[in-house]
């Protein structure tokens, strides 16, 4: 399932997703945070996401509990990986999407 | 007679007001067992070594939805999710229409051998695409390989409006596959 680079297409949810990863990179934030804070819904959400893991840009893992235990499935947690990081920060520097105007860089 | 009629039709209003209420928190309250079937059947459609991951992903997040609706909604988005998911990673994430790009690029004189050219100097243009609504605009940025303007350094906007901005990341694609289809000149003197 490995893509590359040139697949991730920034459209304006992928940003909304990133900008909230960076807000805290090095935790994990689950799909059903990301939707609430970004109000991306999921059949958005899961394929970017997808296609995110899939490029390298995000890691993800399980929640550590015992699913019997808790009596409620275990949430999957996605974070930015160091080339996500770099990646997101570049994407977003050079599209500066969210100050109501369109900015160009030169 | 008119009475009559009037009170038949306040009659069945209010028993369909009735039927229609009782349906409705009904389904209500069976909503969150309609969105769990939902995200059960959508989960089969996902490739089949991802099935028992996301059927766990949804479900864990069908139980952080608050309110009955919003879980429904969600199941229908992993429906919708996983249908896409099939595409992850194949070719199929391809929107190309050449045809279009050639035809704006012709309408702004950016013809195929001022392209072409492009191609002949390697150097890759800057390229800077951003998105406004519908809208989508592309800056280009080359230098002439016209023997007078040789060097000179040229910057064109170009619009593409009604441009679904889930696609305009192709958009370098598109312009590679312009420019390497592009008709080879015959004179470099011909310009715009």
């Amino acid at each position: 399932m490995a893509i590359n680079d040139q697949d991730v297409r920034l459209t304006q949810p992928t940003l909304k997703v990133l900008r909230f990863l960076l807000e805290t990179p090095r935790e994990g934030r689950s799909g059903a945070e990301m939707s609430k804070a970004t109000k991306v819904g999921s059949g958005t959400l899961y394929p970017m996401l997808a296609r995110l893991e899939a490029a390298g840009w995000l890691s993800s893992e399980w929640e550590s509990i015992d699913p019997s235990e808790a009596g409620r499935p275990r949430r999957r947690f996605y974070m930015l990986s160091g080339v996500g990081y770099r990646a997101a920060h570049t994407a977003l520097a050079d599209l500066q999407i969210g100050t109501g105007e369109l900015a160009w860089t030169s | 007679m008119d009475l009559l009629i009037l009170f038949s039709v306040l009659v069945g209003s209010a028993i369909a007001g009735i039927v229609g209420n009782m349906i409705a928190s009904e389904l209500y309250d069976r909503a969150p067992m309609l969105a769990r079937w939902i995200v059960n059947r959508a989960v089969r459609h996902v490739p089949q070594e991802h099935q028992e991951r996301y059927e766990e992903e949804w479900l864990s997040h069908l139980d952080d939805c608050e309110g009955k609706i919003s879980q429904v909604f969600h199941a229908c988005g992993c429906m919708r999710a996983s249908y896409r998911l099939k595409n992850v990673g194949s070719s199929k994430q391809h929107y190309v229409n050449r045809s279009r790009i050639k035809n704006t690029l012709n309408k702004h004189h950016w013809n195929g051998h001022l392209l072409m050219n492009y191609s002949f100097h390697e150097a890759s243009p800057r390229l800077w695409t951003a998105f406004k609504s519908f809208e989508f605009r592309v800056r280009l940025r080359f230098r002439y390989a016209d023997p007078i303007l040789r060097g000179q350094a040229i910057e064109r906007w170009l619009v593409f409006t009604r441009f679904r901005m889930n696609r305009y990341w192709n958009i370098k694609r598109l312009f590679s596959i312009s420019i390497r289809h592009a008709t080879k000149p015959t004179s470099l003197q011909s310009n715009p």
